[in-house]
């Protein structure tokens, strides 16, 4: 299992952002918003728009890319209260800042996204229908291995994501599921469980990240 | 309908005032005029080569290098390529928006994409300035100018600021540091030939802009020479010659990662400009002070028909009482204020591998050879913070065990 890192408030020019860290995989997002739309024809009348663009650790952006900018902006456009923010955008940077696992994985860096734009959002003060968080675990010989090292995802038969909002300090809901090889019902739903206890273990050190940063931030000491 | 940008930073206008009127001229930070802000380089990854983080202030820029192995230029057989990535998001400052890709680094190395866009006359002022001949032009140039006064008005000049146009920015900060660390061979790309026409490295450099606080060239330039001279790259061998020759790539583990050859390290500086006159008199004519100095320089120099026509021109100009006033590693605020803007490029061998002054403020010749000088001193300080970053990391990678047994293996003991 690998370790994790996280830290929020790390830009001054955006109003929010956040790296996390998933052992070799680093990733830094920044959230703006909400600000004026930037193309008119992008502009919803009763909800707001959301301009995800996710940039790789080395070379210009690619399909692979696209591909993660769609899978979290169907992640994200279900936890944010959109109806909040009329006519406005979101301006959503993911920059990978260390990729940590092969070409055709992904699972480690949507992971790592996922994680790292929610303590961006926090900290940029976007409504969120609830708290969400997300891990990844890689299967092998009908055992489950939560937060694989880059060697043991490459081994394995099939890596499972997941994505859980988070009700009083436990997972609750499940937001996203993704999952690449192949595999069956039952190791799909015991993937699941794992995931899920293993995002509980991560709210916990979530907070404290939260918590540091509300008090580095707290200007009314007395 | 046009867009109104309303996440610019507002810049306050005591800033300029107190650095147009002050006597010193003083900056908001009360930082010298030609003191640069602290550099900070630390290496991002304890375990892979290449990946620098360089911070200037609150400007935060990435860099990280790696190399694949490719085919090269069909016209440049025994050259291996190398390309810079430089591309502005939104998360350096939303005033930039994604989606206009200024990715000149996949050109060909022969093939040097020409500008595009025009930028108040670029070739006459950066030529204008670089020597004294090249004066005449300028300030009849100048009085051709008269008439579009708005192509200097603030902002106009700060080329690399937010107020420029944000395409403009990008293309033209990509060009300068191509220009600074490509084109002045700072990478030997011969030694990355490994098969003459058939296989050799490509090294790719992408600098991610992460905090905007002004400065990004200069931050970036020391970002991709010091990330260049921390990778390194597999080690090579060609087994067997001809038709059934092998290419062997030996890892980490097998043997030492060798550095890239780089062969000096330059460095951007870049200063900004602000005009102590109100901006039509500078258009007019050049500083009075200073052009006592620069005529006589004029005189030995020069042969000149024109000479005296030009001399005429300064003559009928009033004189004028101040200097433009000239400062180094302007934040975002003295970026947005400042009437033009300069990039010197130089190594610690003082030599100096570009000089680019596109637009703005002019400024005498002379005041560009003082520019050179303090840039020299601050490139100095950088290059000698850079080798001490690296040589810490260095010294940080060494595995003593290894070492150990590879000197018993080596020990000639003498009993």
């Amino acid at each position: 299992m690998s370790a994790y890192t996280a830290k929020q408030n790390i830009l001054q020019q955006v109003d929010g952002s956040a790296t996390f860290q998933f052992s070799t995989t680093k990733i830094i997002s920044s959230i703006t918003g909400p600000i004026e739309v930037a193309r008119p024809r992008n502009e919803k009348p009763t909800e707001a728009f959301l301009s995800i663009s996710v940039r790789p650790s080395t070379g210009t952006p690619t399909t692979r890319e696209a591909f993660l900018e769609v899978k979290l902006k169907k992640i994200l456009s279900c936890m944010i209260n959109m109806e909040q923010y009329p006519l406005s955008e979101i301006q959503i940077v993911v920059q990978i800042l260390e990729s940590g696992e092969r070409e055709q994985f992904t699972c480690m860096e949507l992971a790592c996204a996922v994680n790292s734009l929610y303590l961006a959002l926090l900290n940029a003060g976007i409504s969120l229908k609830a708290s969400f968080l997300s891990s990844f675990c890689a299967s092998k010989d009908d055992n489950i291995i939560v937060r694989p090292t880059k060697e043991e995802l490459d081994t394995s038969t099939a890596n499972h994501l997941s994505v859980f909002s988070i009700s009083d300090g436990k997972a609750d809901e499940l937001i996203y599921s993704d999952s690449i090889g192949k595999t069956t019902e039952t190791e799909l739903f015991s993937a699941l469980a794992a995931i899920s206890s293993d995002v509980n273990k991560i709210n916990e050190t979530v907070r404290e990240v939260i918590l540091q940063s509300v008090v580095d931030d707290y200007v009314w000491k007395f | 309908m046009p867009h109104i940008d309303n996440t610019l930073p507002i810049p306050n206008i005591i800033t300029l005032h107190s650095l147009l009127s002050g006597n010193p001229p003083l900056r908001p930070s009360l930082r010298q005029l030609t003191e640069p802000r602290p550099l900070e380089i630390s290496i991002a990854s304890s375990t892979e080569y290449g990946h620098i983080e360089v911070k200037l202030g609150e400007t935060y820029v990435s860099c990280k290098v790696s190399a694949q192995i490719t085919s090269p230029y069909e016209d440049r057989p025994f050259e291996g390529t190398f390309a810079i990535g430089t591309e502005i998001t939104p998360m350096c400052s939303p005033a930039f928006t994604s989606g206009v890709n200024a990715d000149f680094s996949t050109a060909a190395p022969a093939i040097v994409p020409a500008t595009a866009i025009s930028v108040n006359n670029i070739d006459s002022n950066k030529e204008g300035q670089t020597s004294a001949t090249a004066a005449t032009n300028n300030i009849n140039n100048n009085n051709n100018n008269n008439n579009n006064d708005n192509a200097v008005t603030m902002g106009g000049g700060a080329v690399m600021g937010l107020a420029a146009d944000q395409a403009a920015t990008e293309i033209l900060l990509s060009r300068l540091i191509e220009k600074a660390v490509r084109r002045s061979n700072a990478l030997d790309l011969e030694s990355l030939c490994i098969i003459a026409g058939q296989k050799c490295w490509a090294v790719r450099a992408d600098v991610r802009f992460l905090n905007y606080d002004g400065n990004l060239v200069d931050a970036a330039s020391v970002a991709v020479i010091t990330a260049l001279l921390h990778y390194r790259k597999p080690d090579v061998e060609v087994i067997g010659s001809g038709e059934g020759s092998e290419l062997v790539m030996y890892d980490e583990k097998q043997r030492e990662m060798v550095p890239l050859s780089v062969l000096h390290i330059p460095i951007c500086v870049t200063f900004q400009f602000f005009s102590t006159e109100s901006v039509e008199r500078n258009i007019k004519g050049e500083n009075a002070n200073s052009l006592v100095n620069n005529k006589n320089y004029i005189k030995e120099n020069s042969d000149n028909d024109d000479d005296d026509l030009e001399r005429m021109d300064i003559d009928n100009d009033a004189p004028r009482g101040s200097n433009e006033i000239i400062i180094v590693d302007a934040t975002a605020e003295e970026e947005l204020l400042s009437q033009g803007s300069m990039t010197v490029t130089l190594n610690s061998n003082k030599e100096l591998c570009q000089i680019s002054k596109s637009g703005g403020l002019n400024v005498d010749s002379v005041r560009i050879l003082e520019c050179c000088q303090i840039a020299s001193d601050i490139v100095n300080k950088w290059t000698k913070e850079i080798k001490k970053v690296l040589a810490a990391d260095i010294e940080k990678r060494r595995d003593l065990r290894a070492e150990r047994v590879l000197s018993v293996v080596n020990d000639r003991s003498t009993e």
